[in-house]
């Protein structure tokens, strides 16, 4: 019994009513696909791997979502306005000084640019009190606003240090990720790589959910609930709203930075109206109130979405915005969450027929 | 009584007044029995519309009588609140402009730690106003305002909340899809530790008997649970000083449970100021009211000496 | 003594067929990327058939497989069918790296075509270097690029407008005003419009850069009619430019304008009415209205294969003489083992293309073209004005990249080379 009390002492900080999955069968039921997925690159090799953390790194970008607009009520556009400015700044970092070193820091560097410019776009939001909606075609904008500007800077006059920003065609040949110096430093490439990104996603998936469901996830939660109410109580709710879409903007930079080191390769595409939906569809699709649902909806869109146009298909794009329409008319909690309430349901049936007795609570 | 608030909105202009204040005070005189529940429809507490409805004609401003202070306090220069006084908060020369239509006029008001304070008035009156620029909803157009020895009048309201000012809305609103017991933790957990949480939530739902729907979401609750949920929550605060707007819809016996609750709080030593349109529940539990006519004070008073006033009685019944 | 005169002793028997199986093991273990001289040739081909490129990209992918088809129509490669991995990557740029890394890495091709903008070739050559994968671009492009493992088959920008600038300048006078897609190929076109400018005695009086979105013109054009000049020198590109040619009509925008980039990729002289292209002139290795009779029988096939088929654009017959020279290497080099093919096409190798016969230039990975001038008139009819084998120089004669002797995977720019080229010393 010693081990089950451990185990149930240790999953505590992670459960609560914020989050789906409070059960030991759902934690046994994450450590059995965490192994899964570790063990994927022994059993797919390492261009599958590759292949695959690129999911993996875009479910950390839709996290960032989740976390500001599922638990806290803001709705933005402008993750990948971070997940691009932590790509770039990696990009001209790592670029202009050529070393392991710096390539090492740059990661840090870079989240932490990206973490800043959402502390100066979440203060004049929120401290210049925009409201709900005008957040969100804010953040649009400022995403659209980038993708112009980079855009344009094709010229060989747009130049940070060495490195050209390159306009449309983006900058190419970004290093790797490297962590360490000189020659002691390891690059992570294939295999390695994903085992990182791994690492990364479930740590933040982790980090957030002790995160919701302890008393600042409380807050959030309130805040996104009735802002007014919540001030009534004590609370700045602009200061949790600047503090969450920081958090929010660090993650998409952490993503950002995966991504540039993915495909050693950034492009103004990122800024792009395109891509700056995408997110909105993986968390609304997945359950935005979900962590587990974006991370889900996230991998499994990315990976169909890949399929359809490696078949050359010319419906590629119909086919999933069919997808997304019909999941959002039908699922618009998210297809996570209404899958779990279907297994509680029966769950709850399974419990009442065996004959015990009443309300068996979780 | 809000139903009847709105319409006072769009029949603003000169004598309608005589028309609108007739209805209220058919209300105003009698038992609250009155009231409808579809009565609270647009009174959300960051609504615009409760502050329009609140407006008085200026016409009727004119009409009314200068303020007179029988309790013989003169309205202070300088701020005399919190320890070493007796007064918990103190206005002086409040003042509150929305585009040319003034709600409050250059109001002094006062409240002592402890105290019970009842704010009645006609519609339009002002006293929703008055309770948001207390608690920093609104920003008082010039004017100070004094609680517990600060200068709060440029504070934001979860400052004021901090300092131990708290509000139980005319709506209750608390967190429909949370839980009672959620609801409660939001309060609690401002001034509890992680390792008391839980047995200080259960304390407080105790308190307002609500302890056996401790997981019962809140929007789930009726009425009258869900006021007393509000109350807890603010109570829950520890405020040194509870506003409250009086709840829409309830029956008698809900009523009565949200007036043994304030009283119970009283008695513990939180002031309270209550708007309230039922004379017999202000004649039950107030100290002293507070009569508010146009933005001003008209009148202060014990219950009784407000009751037999002549003047008060002629400004629910309408003008000359 | 006895053995030997007795001919093939067991000893020698072993040894030889142990030498002939050690071969053969040896041919199948380095098989470089590619399948090594097995069942089937795989050959690569991701062009853009949906998004921003569609229009370029669709002649491409029709021609390759055209070319495909009559190889196998006549045994294949090495008597191995071909088969194609051709996916649609949609004209986005993250997906040619995935298909590129899919095609390399699952498919194992044996040579990849891909892409259709330098944009796209920049974002995946890296991807190509890293994995030493034997690559055709064949869009024409802004020239430039010295890459071991890249050969590009279009036209470079000093081949084109090599062809159709000194002809304007001849023509019409001097003064030139530039308008070029705001990207890498359009920026460094314009750099080669100056450096060809110099040595022609003309002068570049203005230059606009336009993002590739951009579908108002407005602005451009006033900004045209008060710079006045002799003519104009439109390097448009991608669906969203197209509207430059009916709106520089309607505002009454005469002036002679020299191209290398329309009319031959995206066939607006069909696509909109006359007289939108009037007195346009392009220099390009291939128009599908050469009049010469190879060409036309060319054209002929291609119609069969495909009746509704648009046009016939210029990198679509690259694509097709490219997947042909490719044939002739990997049998010359009796595999399809990449390195060697690779060698094999650096010793150069004439090429017998619907556009004329042409040479493949093995040091720097680049062809001689047969440059034409064409001229749209205003009912839309093509001319050809003037045409001579160009070949490659920038590479050859003023970097001096060597593929032959040094492994490179770089792209040189004019503004390194030629003072009039920099933009930063203007």
């Amino acid at each position: 019994m010693g081990l089950g009390d451990t185990f149930d002492r240790l999953r505590r900080p992670f459960e609560g009513p914020n989050t789906l999955g409070n059960s030991r069968a759902f934690w046994v039921g994450f450590l059995v696909v965490l192994a899964g997925l570790v063990g994927y690159p022994i059993g797919f090799g390492s261009y599958a791997a590759s292949s695959a953390a690129l999911y993996l790194l875009y479910a950390i970008l839709a996290l960032s979502l989740t976390v500001i607009w599922g638990y806290t009520g803001i709705l933005s556009f402008g993750q990948v306005v971070f997940f691009g400015v932590a790509g770039y700044s990696f990009a001209l970092i790592s670029m202009n000084l050529e070393s392991a070193l710096a390539t090492t820091l740059a990661l840090p560097v870079a989240v932490g640019l990206a973490t800043l410019a959402a502390l100066v776009l979440g203060y004049f939001m929120f401290y210049g009190e925009v409201r709900d909606v005008y957040v969100t075609i804010l953040t649009l904008v400022v995403a659209l606003v980038l993708n112009t500007f980079m855009a344009q800077t094709a010229g060989s006059e747009w130049t940070v240090g060495s490195v050209a920003l390159g306009g449309f065609n983006g900058i190419p040949a970004i290093p790797s990720l490297t962590f360490g110096v000189g020659e002691a430093a390891v690059t992570l490439d294939g295999s390695a790589f994903y085992w990182f990104t791994l690492a990364a996603l479930v740590a933040s998936y982790l980090g957030l959910r002790a995160l919701v469901n302890g008393r600042f996830g409380y807050t959030m939660v309130a805040t996104r609930e009735d802002e007014d109410r919540t001030e009534m109580l004590g609370y700045d709710v602009r200061r949790v709203k600047l503090l969450v879409f920081a958090l929010g903007g660090a993650l998409a930079g952490l993503s950002g930075v995966l991504y540039a080191t993915w495909g050693n390769y950034i492009s103004p595409s990122v800024f792009g109206i395109t891509f700056a939906s995408i997110p909105v569809v993986w968390v609304a699709v997945g359950g935005r109130r979900s962590l587990l649902g974006a991370i889900v909806a996230t991998v499994v869109i990315e990976w169909f979405r890949q399929q359809l146009s490696a078949t050359g298909s010319q419906y590629a794009l119909i086919i999933v915005g069919v997808v997304l329409l019909a999941a959002i008319l039908f699922v618009p909690e998210g297809v996570v969450p209404r899958l779990d309430a279907a297994l509680t349901d029966v769950r709850d049936r399974f419990a009442t027929n065996a004959d015990t007795p009443e309300g068996t609570p979780e | 009584m809000t139903a009847t608030d709105t319409n006072t909105d769009t029949e603003r202009t000169d004598a309608s007044t005589a028309k609108t204040t007739d209805a209220l005070s058919a209300e105003a005189t009698e038992v609250a029995d009155a009231t409808t529940p579809d009565a609270s429809a647009d009174a959300a507490p960051d609504g615009g519309t409760t502050d329009a409805s609140d407006a008085a004609d200026p016409e009727a401003v004119a009409a009314g009588t200068p303020p007179s202070d029988t309790s013989g306090r003169q309205s202070p220069a300088v701020a005399a609140t919190g320890p070493g006084t007796d007064t918990l908060l103190q206005t002086d020369g409040l003042t509150k402009r929305f585009g040319g239509f003034t709600a409050i006029d250059d109001v002094d008001f006062d409240v002592e730690a402890g105290e019970l304070r009842c704010l009645i008035g006609p519609n339009g009156a002002g006293k929703s106003t008055l309770l948001k620029l207390i608690t920093g909803r609104h920003d008082a157009t010039s004017g100070a305002i004094y609680y517990d020895g600060a200068d709060i009048t440029d504070r934001r309201p979860h400052e004021r909340v901090d300092l131990g000012i708290g509000m139980k809305f005319q709506v209750p609103s608390v967190f429909d899809e949370l839980t009672a017991y959620e609801n409660m933790r939001l309060s609690v957990q401002r001034t509890h530790a992680d390792a008391d949480l839980d047995e200080a939530i259960r304390d407080a739902l105790e308190r307002i008997d609500l302890a056996e729907r401790a997981t019962t979401p809140a929007g789930e609750l009726s009425h009258g649970q869900q006021g007393r949920l509000e109350i807890g929550m603010a109570a829950a605060l520890e405020p040194d000083l509870l506003l409250d707007e009086p709840v829409a819809g309830l029956s008698v016996e809900e009523r009565n449970e949200v007036a043994d609750l304030v009283t119970e709080l009283n008695g513990d030593g939180i002031a309270f100021i209550v708007i309230e349109h039922d004379i017999d529940f202000v004649a039950n539990i107030a100290d002293e009211v507070t009569v508010l006519h146009g933005g001003e004070v008209f009148r202060e008073g014990s219950i009784e000496a407000i009751r037999d006033d002549d003047e008060v009685r002629r400004i629910y019944l309408g003008g000359e | 003594m006895t053995e030997q005169r007795s001919g093939l002793s067991r000893r020698s028997f072993l040894a030889t067929g142990g030498a002939i199986g050690g071969a053969a093991l040896a041919g199948c273990l380095t098989g470089g990327g590619g399948s090594g001289g097995e069942e089937t040739v795989t050959l690569g081909i991701i062009e853009d058939r949906s998004g921003n490129f569609a229009l370029n990209g669709t002649p491409k992918y029709n021609a390759s497989m055209l070319a495909i088809e009559e190889l196998n129509e006549e045994g294949g490669i090495l008597g191995n069918e071909i088969e194609t991995f051709a996916p649609d990557p949609q004209s986005d740029n993250q997906r040619y790296q995935q298909l590129t890394r899919q095609a390399i890495n699952e498919e194992n091709v044996d040579a990849l075509w891909a892409g259709y903008s330098s944009a796209t070739r920049e974002t995946i050559r890296p991807i190509i270097d890293q994995n030493e994968q034997l690559y055709f671009y064949t869009t024409q492009y802004e020239g430039g690029v010295c890459d071991s493992y890249t050969f590009c088959m279009g036209a470079t920008a000093r081949q084109q407008l090599g062809s159709v600038l000194p002809y304007m300048v001849e023509n019409f006078g001097s003064d030139i005003y530039t308008i070029a897609a705001d990207y890498n190929f359009g920026q460094l076109s314009a750099d080669w419009v100056r450096v060809l400018a110099d040595e022609n005695d003309a002068n570049v009086i203005g230059e606009e850069f336009i993002p590739l979105s951009v579908t108002d013109f407005g602005s451009t054009i006033n900004n045209i009619q008060e710079a006045d000049p002799d003519f104009v020198m439109a390097l448009l590109v991608g669906a969203n430019h197209t509207s430059f040619w009916n709106q520089r009509t309607s505002a009454g925008l005469d002036v002679p304008m020299g191209t290398s980039t329309v009319m031959a990729q995206g066939y607006q002289h069909k696509r909109l009415d006359p007289p939108a292209m009037a007195n346009v002139y392009g220099g390009f290795n291939y128009m599908e209205e050469i009049p010469t009779d190879r060409n036309q029988e060319f054209v002929e096939r291609y119609y069969e294969k495909f009746p509704d088929a648009a046009y016939i654009n210029e990198e679509a017959v690259n694509n097709y003489f490219s997947i042909k020279m490719y044939a002739r290497a990997a049998e010359a080099v009796g595999s399809t083992n990449q390195a060697d093919i690779i060698e094999e096409l650096e010793t150069g190798m004439d090429v017998s293309a619907p556009e004329g016969d042409i040479s493949l230039q093995g040091p720097v990975h680049h062809m001689t073209h047969n440059m034409r001038v064409f001229r749209c008139d205003e009912n839309h009819n093509i001319t050809v004005e003037d045409e001579q084998l160009i070949p490659e120089q920038f590479l050859s004669e003023t970097v001096g990249c060597n593929l032959r002797e040094n492994e490179e995977t770089t792209q040189y720019v004019p503004a390194d080379y030629y003072e009039e080229a920099d933009a930063t010393q203007e």
